[in-house]
């Protein structure tokens, strides 16, 4: 019984798809068709009305010209197989293959005037009719396939658990050999005035949540799944109406507040021709106040019967939708049965997570190449998608079998946590990519539990109410560590402010300094005494402690001689070291300026003329490039008594000539490093500088000492 | 004693012509579904319907479709739902 679980589990495995991880579509992966033969101008503007669509699509999503394409087509609303084999398919392939598109493009939106169905040449009988909409032809292009009843969809409920992990690839989804090469949908409707007001509410999509869902199920039909879309939606926390569901008979007309997406057995349910309107003609006329972005998929045959006008059709037609303000929809231009139409439990919640429109009905459908057209823009969404920033000053320090980690959190008003996962090898590429560790909205987390001498890599992912998550691939957001049962800990000073000055005014002496450039510098403390110099961070009185680099101490009395010592210190408060650098005296005056006095009684502890002797230098520096990071090692020289720890620099053009000529890109203990933040192509040219107790660097200059590699 | 009598003849009689209608319906559906061709998809068994198609994804589909055709003709959709037949196969029953 286990083994056949097993086995069961492995070819789920093997035949579910993969996430694609794809981030949010962008304008220049939708290829926008219209028919240049069209000519009808309805709106009198000298423009046809196929290439102002195109062109009013296009300036409001900022489309490239490029993506804009004009074929000569039929004008008919039904054509043949023959006339898409001849005057559709070939011309958007050519253009697409031509152009260099064809594989960056990811939605096709096709314009009014292009055809909208293939008519059926081996009549209708369930199973073996070969009619389709225009468009699922084309979601198929460049392939030759049975178009005898239905191929099944391989993008159909991919994403069940609602992650956005799928949204849609071209060339990735494919089913017994057939790909679904493109998202098809349409820009049509009634008049230009309906399309061009579609096209302004898909733009401005309402990403508020507060939208109603209604499932009108007048009675417990056994062919539609609105029972558990209303699950589904309520689980999302999103309104319903009805809520609590009811299968008693019902036609919403009045819904508790604005409405986001409909669906309903229409006039299955007796509401009449002509109910989808908001015109009181008919008494179930759908009174509804529709939200941007909101979409509509009825269980009616016939419901993209057509787009030239109401009088097409008698049930509930996607083009009324558009005409009483939708933004989109599905619909069936031929007879579907019920099991290809757009399964309202799988759009609906996609949809309102944040998935494009586009990606969200096609998960919705069973089928390719059949009858299914979608309405709208594919590019519409009704959910944030715009992750937090990335966490920023991610620190690993390691420790016996555990590390440490703080971070520090991003500012966005609609923060939520941080994610922070371990991996061994490379850093996590996403959420899912590697081991969960921390999971909350905190600034710090101990990882116990590792294995010494693992490198581990953390990668944080910042993350909204979505949510939405931070790409996890800033500097910041990254840090690897070498556990180890040897645990050392910080006790390097920080380097000593240099040009200490001390100029002395009426009552007021002004000082000055140069901070150091040590990375765990945090600032600097400034004592005084009148009598000598202090020769400790608490051996007199304190004057300033901060990060700045010049202050002025007033109220002092003229004439008195005051002797200052300057200490830097890091986050664990290591000072400085103290020598005659560090010391200025000064005597504030009124008229002339006065001598200093000399230092009376100092402590028996006297300063010694500062360590300048060099650490020695590293070796065997080497670079190992992979795609997006160059890993660098060294040997520090461990046979110094006095090395301390070795500061990584990296400069593009020439190698770092000294400890303060590049970008530090790592200071410590360890024996290695990859540099992560590298743009392929661009040669980079590294040195690492040891230095010891008193902050005397290596040359650094010296061959084992640096080397350089080219990106990739 | 007589009306013991009486109640069971009307029983039977109740039966008997629930039955004959029960059977009337399923004839009835039965010509709708050779009509759109769903005909070659299923088994029958009494007033069952049962779906031969080996994957349970397809076995749904047709057999919502089977509901969605009668329903379209006009059947009253309560003489018709979806169950799962003795064989493990999906199908619909006409009541």
């Amino acid at each position: 019984m286990l083994v056949a679980i097993l086995i069961l589990a492995s070819f789920s495995k093997i035949y579910a798809a993969a996430p694609t991880y794809e981030p949010p579509p962008t304008a220049s992966q939708v290829l926008v068709v219209y028919n240049s033969s069209y000519v009808t101008d309805s709106d009198s503007d000298g423009t046809q009305d196929s290439l102002e669509v195109a062109n009013y699509y296009k300036n409001k999503r900022s489309i490239p010209s490029a993506n804009i394409l004009g074929i000569a087509a039929p004008t008919t609303e039904e054509i043949t197989r023959t006339q898409y084999d001849t005057q559709i398919k070939p011309a958007i392939e050519s253009y697409l293959t031509s152009s260099g598109l064809k594989d960056s493009i990811k939605y096709i939106v096709l314009v009014k005037g292009i055809p909208l169905k293939i008519q059926a040449t081996n009549g209708t009988s369930y199973g073996t009719t070969n009619y389709s909409s225009v468009d699922a032809a084309v979601c198929l292009l460049y392939q030759t396939y049975d178009t005898t009843w239905t191929l099944s969809n391989p993008y159909f409920n991919v994403d069940p658990s609602y992650t956005k992990n799928y949204r849609f690839k071209t060339n990735y989804f494919s089913n017994n050999g057939v790909y679904l090469k493109y998202l098809v949908t349409r820009l049509d409707g009634y008049t230009m005035a309906n399309i061009k007001g579609m096209i302004d509410r898909d733009f401005i999509a309402d990403t508020s949540g507060n939208g109603y869902w209604i499932l009108d199920n007048y009675t417990n039909e056994p062919y539609t799944y609105m029972q558990t879309a209303s699950n589904y939606l309520r689980n999302l926390r999103q309104n319903v109406n009805p809520n609590p569901w009811s299968t008693s008979a019902m036609i919403t007309r009045n819904p508790a507040g604005p409405v986001i997406g409909y669906t309903s057995n229409g006039i299955h349910a007796g509401m009449g021709d002509g109910y989808v309107s908001n015109i009181p003609s008919n008494p179930n006329h759908l009174n509804f106040t529709l939200l941007p972005g909101a979409v509509f998929s009825t269980y009616e045959s016939f419901n993209a019967y057509g787009f030239v006008n109401e009088n097409q059709s008698t049930q509930g037609q996607v083009a009324e939708w558009i005409e009483i303000g939708g933004s989109g929809g599905i619909g069936n231009v031929y007879e579907p049965w019920s099991s290809n139409i757009a399964n309202e439990e799988i759009f609906m919640p996609e949809y309102a997570v944040g998935y494009p429109w586009a990606d969200a009905a096609y998960q919705s459908l069973v089928n390719m190449d059949f009858v299914s057209v979608v309405v709208g823009d594919p590019l519409m969404i009704i959910r944030d998608t715009t992750p937090p920033a990335e966490v920023t000053n991610l620190q690993a320090t390691t420790g016996n079998a555990q590390v440490s980690l703080s971070w520090t959190n991003p500012g966005d008003a609609d923060f939520a946590g941080v994610e922070i996962l371990r991996k061994t090898g490379s850093y996590s590429a996403n959420v899912t990519d590697g081991t969960v560790v921390y999971n909350n909205n905190g600034n710090s987390y101990t990882d116990t539990g590792l294995i010494n001498n693992t490198t581990y890599y953390y990668t944080a992912f910042a993350y909204d109410q979505v949510p939405n998550y931070s790409a996890g691939s800033a500097s910041g957001a990254r840090a690897t560590v070498i556990t180890s049962s040897i645990i050392i800990s910080d006790v390097v000073p920080p380097g000593k402010p240099k040009n200490f000055n001390a100029s002395a005014g009426n009552t007021q002496i002004s000082l000055s300094w140069t901070n150091p450039t040590d990375t765990d510098f945090v600032g600097v403390k400034i004592l005084r005494r009148t009598d000598y110099y202090p020769i400790s961070p608490t051996n007199g009185t304190l004057v300033y402690r901060g990060a700045g680099t010049s202050y002025v101490n007033t109220g002092l009395q003229n004439g008195t001689t005051y002797f200052y010592t300057i200490f830097a210190f890091d986050r664990v408060n290591n000072f400085s070291l103290t020598d005659y650098t560090v010391n200025a005296p000064a005597t504030p005056y009124s008229g002339s300026p006065i001598s200093n006095a000399s230092p009376v009684n100092p402590p028996s502890i006297t300063f010694t003329e500062p360590n300048v002797t060099r650490s020695n230098n590293i070796s065997g520096m080497s670079a190992q490039v992979s795609s997006g990071s160059i890993s660098l090692s060294w040997t520090n020289p461990f046979n110094d008594k006095d090395w301390k720890g070795t500061r990584l620099l990296r400069k593009t053009g020439s190698y770092p000539n000294s400890e303060t000529d590049g970008k530090i890109i790592y200071n410590g203990l360890n024996s290695g490093f990859t540099d992560t933040s590298v743009s392929p192509g661009t040669t980079y040219y590294y040195a690492a500088f040891a230095y010891n107790n008193s902050r005397n660097y290596s040359d650094g200059t010296v061959s084992g000492a640096k080397t350089s590699a080219l990106a990739q | 004693m007589f009306f013991i009598a009486l109640a069971v003849i009307i029983g039977v009689i109740l039966f008997y012509r629930n039955n004959k209608k029960i059977k009337e319906d399923t004839l009835e559906a039965e010509d709708k579904l050779t009509e759109t061709g769903l005909d070659k998809f299923y088994q029958k068994q009494g007033n069952e319907l049962c779906v031969n198609e080996k994957n349970k994804q397809k076995q749904d589909d047709i057999s919502r479709d089977m509901l969605w055709t009668l329903q379209l003709d006009g059947k009253s959709p309560q003489k018709a739902e979806k169950i799962k037949c003795a064989n493990g196969e999906i199908g619909i029953k006409i009541n």
